[in-house]
Parts: C-alpha cells; structure tokens; sequence
C-alpha cells in the first residue's frame, strides 16, 4: 500500500506542474496595468513611490459611454462624461465657479460688450481662429452653425437637441469667424444650458458629411463610435466593455494636455479600490461605502470639495392610480394631496442615518439647489428628523389611527438609492406599527420603463436627480407644476398655490440680471420647503480619489467628471 | 451504431433543433417589458417612442420581425448593441472567444483537479486524505463565487501581486498575429513565448477561480462513484488475478467510475459560464457573461437574443460531444436510440 500511495503521489505532479507553471508565469510586476506595458514600480502606501505609468493618466470609472455623439446623447450619462474631453463648446466652465469663460468663442456674450442685443434676443459669437479639429479641417462659423442644425435636424428622442430647437429662433453666419442666434424669447439660461450643453458640442463638419452625412430622425453610427472635435483628447481605441484611449491632441489651441489617458471601465467598485491600492489607477470615485477603504492610505488622496449636482430624492406621486397600485398598498388618490402627509414623511425621515449609514458620512442635507448651482443657500430652509412633529402631522391629518401601506420603486444594484427607500421604511415603521413601506427593487431596464409610465403606478419613487447647472432647470423640471414631473406627479392637485409658484419659476428663469435671479430663487426656496413635493434624503458628496501624484487635481462639480487635461503627474 | 454515423445524423439534426432553439429565443425576447428597453427615457412621449420603434423594428407584426431577424442572423447581422454601441456581429466574437478561452481553461483545471481529487479521495475512503479532500470539494461548492474571487484577487493581485486583472498587456498582445483570437493558442501559433506567458498570466487566477466550483462537483461525482465501483464484483476479480490496486483502479475501475463524471463534467460547462459572468466582472474580462449581464440589466435584446442563441449553440454541440465519450467510455451505451 505504501508504493500505491507513493505512485499515486506522483500522479500529481502533472497537475501540479501545470499549475505552478501557470502560477509562476504570473510573476512579480504582473500588477502594472494591463495594456500598459510594464511600466514603473508602484507600492502602495510608499509616498515616495516612483510614478507609475508616466505619461498617462489612468481613471478607472464604473462603465463605458452609451455612446459618443453629441447629438444623440442624454445630459449626465457616461457618454457626456467623455465629451467634456474631445469636444468643446463656444462657453466653458473654469475650474473653479459656476461663471462662464471663452470656450471656441473668443468671448462670453453679454449685453456690457455688446454681443447680446438690448431686447436680449440676439447672440453674437465671435469664433476663435487658428482651431483645428481631431481630423485636421479648420473651425469655422460654418461648423458652428452646421453641429446646432445637425442635432436639431437629426432630433432623436434621446437626444437634448430641444435645448437648442426650443430655444432657438434663427441663427446665421456673419463671416468665417462670427456666428449670430436669435432666440424665440429672452433666455437667462441661454449660455449656461444650452450653449454649454452636450447637444451644442461642435463636431467636424467634414468628418460627419464623409461618414454618412445628417439624416432626420436617424442615428449616425460613425458619430456615435467616434469623436472628431477640437477638444484636448483625441479618442484612440475604444475597447468595448475594457478601455478608451485617448491621446493628448497636439494641435489643441490652448495647448496639448501633459498626458494622454485613460479611460478603464471598472465595473465593481471593490476591483477599483484594489486597483487604486496597486497603482495601476491614477482616480477613481467609487461609491461612498468604499472610500473608507482607503482613507489612511499613504500616496491616495481625496477630494470632497463638490457634490454631485445629483441630489438623491424620493417622489411623492399626487395622481396615485389606485387600481394600478402594488398589491397590498393601501393609500389612495389623494394621500399625499395634504401637504402636511409629505411633510410629515419629510420630518419622519433619518437624513443622519441615511448619510452617516448608506453614504458613510460623504454627503449633506440638500437645500434645494446645490453648490455652487445660481441660488444656492447654505441657510435656505431644509428638514430634519423630527418625530415628534411627524407624530403630529399624522395625527392630524387622521392617518396614525388609520395606518397605510405604501410601495417605494427603486433601482437594483443601486445602494444608494434603495438606502434611500430603506431609511424611509426603517423611519416610518419604527414611528407608527400602522405604517409599512415596501421597498420595491426592480433592475434597471424595468425601472426605466416603470418609472417612464404614465400615471405613475406606485405612490413613490426613489432616484437620484438630474445633473442641472441652471437653477431654472431644476425648478422647471422639478418644482414648476406644469413642469416635467409636475404634470406627471399631479403638482397642481397638491400645492397650496400652483399659480403662484408657477409664476414665479417662470420670472426668475426669464431674468437676464443674475443677481436678480438669485434673490428670485431665494424666495421660492422656503416656498418649497413649506410645501414639498420631493423628500430630498441627501446631496451626496462628489468624491474623487486619486494618486497623490496625480499633480494639479481641481474639480468643478458642474463639469460633471474631471477633466484630465489640466492634470499631471510627477 | 457506428460514432460517425451517429455524429453525422446528430449533426444533420441541428438546423431543425437550431430553428426550435431561433423561435424559443424570439419569443422569450420578446416576453415581458419592451425590446427597445435600452433606448426609452420616462420622459418621451408617444410619437417619441413610436419613433424609436420604427427606427428598431419593432413596430412590425412579431411574425413579420421574426423572419427579419432570422434572415439578419443568417446575413450575419445580429442587430445594433446597445450596450457596446457596436453591431453585435462586430462584438460578440472578441467576447465569444474570450469566454471560451476562459472556460476551456476552467474547465481543464476543474476536470484535471477533480478526476484527480475524486480518484484520490475514492482510493482513500473514510481515510485522512478523503476527508481532507471533502473540505475542499465542499469549499468549492458552497463558497459564494463573487466572494472567493474577490479574496484571490486580494491575495494575488494586491498582496503577493503576481496576477493582473483584464485579458492581456496591450504591448505584448498586439505583437503577434491573432488568427484564431484564443490569445493563448495565437501565441503559440505566432511562436512568441512572450504572449504565451502574458496569456497564461492573465489566465491563471481567473480560470482557477472559475474552475473551483466546477472542480468541487466534479471530484465529489468522481469519488462516489469510485467508491461506488470499487466494491464490485470484477474488481474483486481483478483483485484475485493479483494486480496491484493501482492497476486495478487505473484499468477497471476509474474507467467505469468515469461515466457518470463525464455527464457532470458536460453539466458543469454551464456552472462554468454561470460562473464567468461573476469572474468576468471582478477580474475585468471582456467575455459573453459581463456583456450579457449588462444587456440584461439595461433591457438590450440584440445583444441577450444573441447571447442565448450563441450560448444554446455551444451547449448543443457539448451535448453532443458528451454524448459521444460516454458511448466511448462505455461500451454498454447504444448511440442512436
């Protein structure tokens, strides 16, 4: 028996030769970034580590665009993220405040200098010479004119082009380097939300009329695999479903950024914060949960100067569909009709759990408009938990002895906003045994869809916002009762004064004197606030980790992702 | 029935189980919430999404879109991907091929190390080494895939960092020629035992991965029915001619042993493409499993419908494949009937 097993060990050594082999293949340095060649030694936590991957900026971000042309995309996807890098537009925003520089117009227009007529209804660009694009051709004013009638010609329903088609009366070409718009009526957001909006990117007009040209109401796929602007990246490669490489583009008419980048599609945050401790990745911004992974880690440094414009928020539905409601679910047509129910689910709400819990402490209580949004105020009127005052309201309004049952949508794979639908439901049965919320977790594809339906068939939803620059885009899209959500959740069957706060959304956003609009939005603020339509659980903190090397890291919130140009490494 | 006759006839079954396979596909696409899911905002209206399904073809009569999807797969276009913003055609065999590649390989641990594992716990029942191996084996089936992998890519990746993640390193694979897109077996066609050692690299912690599971059903299948054979009546036999129990188990039993395992082992294939998808994601391989979870997710049939009737392709030729060892194995089994 002993020469059996003796045998018989040998038969392991096969195996185990092919898998010490395999193992051994994998050797010391393996952990340089695949598709970056070696490149230098990293270590984690040495401060004083040599650089890795010199040269090139690495940001590992959690998917890949949904596609790549400005004329088809959706403002705050991934795909706008990537445009911010290839293309530019005739304003900019600066790294640091909300108010707008020289993009490819060699001036912001006002009426000081003379480039917005009196009645405000005339814009005059003057176009910067000397621009090229990523394929060599020149800009132009025809190009101008040509990437604005392009996406308002093309109109596809994805697409932002009714930024440009709704506001736009006529526009014109004056010379080579001057482009004129008028506009259908006076628009304060003109500049900030449609000029410097992903629809009115410039794109090459050669590049597109050799690659299918324009056609109404159909895609371009060379546009939408393919970037030809005059920003500072040129896309390279795109891998699907691994990277995209850009390459600092050497004609850019500021200058070529100091490195190339990027772009590696990390899908699991724990991947990117492993990546991150390696040194293969130079930023990334993993949810809030993980950021405590690094905290304490030599060479990693934050930045949680900004928040994203994307406050996260629960929708109280004023035009519930009884018969359409989730079984089990109580509550009918009217309940969130009285302001004092929203208010009080307002007060019953743990905004301190929810952010010290679900956002490990990266984020804030909104109010409202964020920084450094137009309006923001740190001391406008904003809620906190306040049980006592939410046993009163309910009381009041007879639901405590009645109790209810009421279903929250929220998206699967999304802990932030499930965390959201949780809190509310951990806060309200914890108050009253009568109440019970039910938290329904759907996948993406089916949350779009249901939270897409008209009525809306649950009593409340659970998202994060739109990423808005402009004060009257938020206000219009979600306070304004004719607005977007306000015709879809029945605003007008709940706030005290429709008209009222109607009109005075509708004054501030016509306004031309930002100053004027500020003090505007600062009297609607408490207006809101004391009749809510929203329960706004947290603003959460934008996080942006990156390599203590990476030199010259600024943020602006409102660019919506870093842009890698002004970065360096050394 | 002689294997080529039954290979052939099976073979020339296939367009017919393919069609049924094309109709099933269809129809569950077209089951359950929109097929153009991937492309709707909440906020359209009517004439908006009205548009989209045009644009997609959707709007047509089911039948009417069946065939044009049909005569699309059979032209070689797949549809658009939306979740690659790619035509799936351009897509699905660099991922087609990077999943195979990961589960052959996967498979080939799990195989090796399970027949190995089975056969060595079976020759040592209720000994040390067996009950050794039952803590692995049962490790292997009831670990969380997504958690055990994690723990891997911390050990090697992070604190002993000898294994990248992702496929390859840019600077090696794009020296040689990809003839067939297995890196591996392209490096070995090009003669660049540099690509050979980075594909190798790449592979080895997320096929060990993978194959942990498969490997763990594999061995526990191998050692009952080891166990099983071992106290038969012709291995007695063969006991009492005087060969030694390494021939016996080598010659008569193993063999035998063998046939219910090569069943698993053909099962297992899709434990292991269940599987990529979790190995996919944490070691960032660009293979089928993240791609169609993704598609799933965001609601993108082009690229799901493609998926499954790829995927349902592979497993009618394993079936077959498995059918026809386990004829070879053992003599007993009749093919054809």
């Amino acid at each position: 028996m002993a020469r059996f097993r003796s045998e018989r060990s040998r038969r392991w050594v096969p195996a185990l030769v092919l898998t010490i082999g395999f193992l051994a293949t994998a050797c010391p340095g393996a952990s340089t970034p695949e598709g970056e060649g070696g490149g230098a030694e990293t270590g984690a936590g040495d401060t004083g580590a040599e650089v890795a991957n010199p040269g090139v900026l690495i940001h590992a971000l959690g998917g890949e665009p949904e596609g790549l042309d400005p004329a088809r995309l959706d403002e705050g996807g991934r795909g706008s993220r990537a445009i911010i890098q290839s293309y530019e537009f005739l304003v900019d925003i600066p790294p640091e405040g909300a108010a707008l520089v020289p993009g490819l117009a060699t001036e912001v227009p006002s009426q000081e200098n003379g480039l917005v007529s009196e009645d405000g209804l005339t814009y005059t660009f003057p176009i910067r010479e000397g621009v090229v694009f990523h394929d060599g051709t020149e800009l132009t004013a025809d190009d101008v004119l040509f990437s604005w009638d392009r996406a308002m010609t093309m109109d596809l329903p994805e697409s932002q082009a009714f930024k440009l088609s709704e506001t736009i009366a006529d526009m014109r070409v004056v010379d080579d380097f001057t482009f004129e718009v008028t506009l259908i009526e006076p628009a304060a957001l003109f500049l900030g939300t449609v000029v410097y909006s992903t629809p009115a990117a410039i794109v090459s007009q050669d590049a597109v009329e050799s690659n299918g040209g324009v056609v109404a109401g159909e895609p371009n796929e060379f546009m939408d695999t393919n970037m030809v602007g005059t920003g500072p990246y040129q896309l390279v490669e795109w891998e699907r479903g691994v990277r995209l490489e850009f390459e600092a583009f050497e004609d850019y008419w500021n200058g070529a950024p100091p490195l190339d980048a990027t772009w590696e599609v990390v899908r699991d945050n724990s991947v990117g914060v492993l990546g991150m401790q390696v040194g293969d990745y130079d930023i990334i911004e993993p949810a809030p949960q993980f950021v405590e992974q690094l905290q304490g880690d030599d060479g990693v440094c934050f930045d949680e100067s900004g928040y994203l414009l994307e406050p996260l928020h629960l929708a109280f539905n004023l035009d519930i569909p009884v018969d359409e409601l989730p079984d089990g679910d109580t509550v009918p047509n009217d309940f969130f009709w009285d302001k004092r129910v929203r208010q009080a689910f307002n007060y019953a709400f743990d905004y301190e759990g929810y952010i010290n819990g679900v956002l490990a402490g990266f984020g804030a209580i909104p109010t409202y408009l964020a920084p450094p949004v137009l309006g923001y105020d740190p001391d406008a009127p904003k809620y906190a938990q306040d049980l006592a005052e939410a046993e009163r309201l309910f009381r009041e309004t007879g639901w405590w002895d009645r109790g209810f049952t009421a279903s929250v949508l929220a998206e699967q794979n999304n802990d932030t906003m499930i965390g959201v639908g949780l809190v509310l439901k951990d806060s309200l049965e914890s108050l009253n045994e009568n109440f019970r919320i039910n938290v329904v977790v759907v996948p993406e594809a089916r949350y779009d869809e249901e939270h897409g339906t008209v009525p809306f068939q649950y009593p409340m939803w659970v998202k994060n916002a739109e990423p808005f620059s402009d004060p009257d885009q938020v206000m219009q899209f979600y306070y304004h009762p004719d607005g977007e959500w306000g015709e879809v959740l029945g605003f007008r069957n709940g706030y005290e004064d429709p008209d009222e706060i109607a009109a005075r959304i509708d004054e501030a956003g016509q306004s031309t004197d930002p100053a004027e609009r500020e003090a505007m939005y600062q009297e609607i603020l408490p207006l809101l606030h004391e009749d809510p339509m929203w329960l706004w659980a947290a603003d959460e903190q934008n996080v942006q980790i990156f390599q203590c090397w990476v030199q010259d890291f600024i943020y602006n919130p409102l660019w919506v992702m870093p842009r890698w140009q002004f970065y360096s490494k050394g | 029935m002689q294997v080529r006759d039954y290979v052939v006839r099976r073979l020339l079954r296939l367009p017919l189980v393919l069609f049924a396979v094309t109709v099933l596909v269809f129809g569950l696409s077209r089951v359950g919430g929109s097929p153009i899911a991937i492309y709707l905002e909440h906020d359209f209206t009517q004439e908006q999404v009205e548009a989209l399904e045009e644009r997609y073809g959707v709007d047509d009569p089911l039948p009417v879109q069946y065939v044009a999807w049909l005569g699309g797969v059979l032209r070689g276009d797949l549809g658009w991907s939306g979740v690659s913003v790619a035509p799936v055609s351009e897509v699905l065999p660099a991922r087609f091929v990077a999943t195979m590649e990961l589960a052959l390989y996967g498979m080939l641990f799990a195989v090796l190390f399970g027949v190995s594992l089975g056969t060595f716990a079976g020759a040592r029942r209720n000994r040390f080494a067996d009950h050794a191996t039952r803590v692995l084996t049962v490790s292997g089936a009831s670990l969380p895939l997504f958690w055990f992998a994690l723990l891997m890519l911390i050990l090697f990746y992070v604190v002993v960092p000898i294994a990248p993640v992702g496929r390859f390193d840019e600077d090696v694979y794009s020296q040689i020629v990809h003839f067939t897109g297995f890196y591996s077996l392209d490096a070995v066609l090009n003669l660049n035992g540099a690509a050979l050692v980075d594909s190798w690299r790449h592979l080895a912690l997320p096929a060990l991965v993978l194959a942990f599971e498969g490997m763990a059903v594999i061995a526990r299948m191998m050692r009952s029915s080891l166990v099983e054979e071992l106290g038969e009546d012709y291995v007695d036999s063969a006991r009492a001619k005087g060969l030694s129990e390494r021939q016996v188990i080598r010659r008569h039993a193993r063999r035998n042993a063998l046939v219910p395992t090569v069943t698993v082992i053909g099962l297992s294939l899709g434990v292991l493409l269940q599987g990529s998808v979790v190995v996919e994601i944490v070691f960032r391989w660009p293979g089928l499993g993240q791609w169609a979870t993704d598609a799933v997710l965001r609601g993108d049939r082009a690229t799901v419908m493609a998926f499954v009737l790829v995927t349902s392709i592979v497993f009618l030729l394993v079936n077959l494949v498995v059918d026809v060892v386990y004829a070879y194995l053992d003599r007993r089994v009749v093919l054809g009937t």
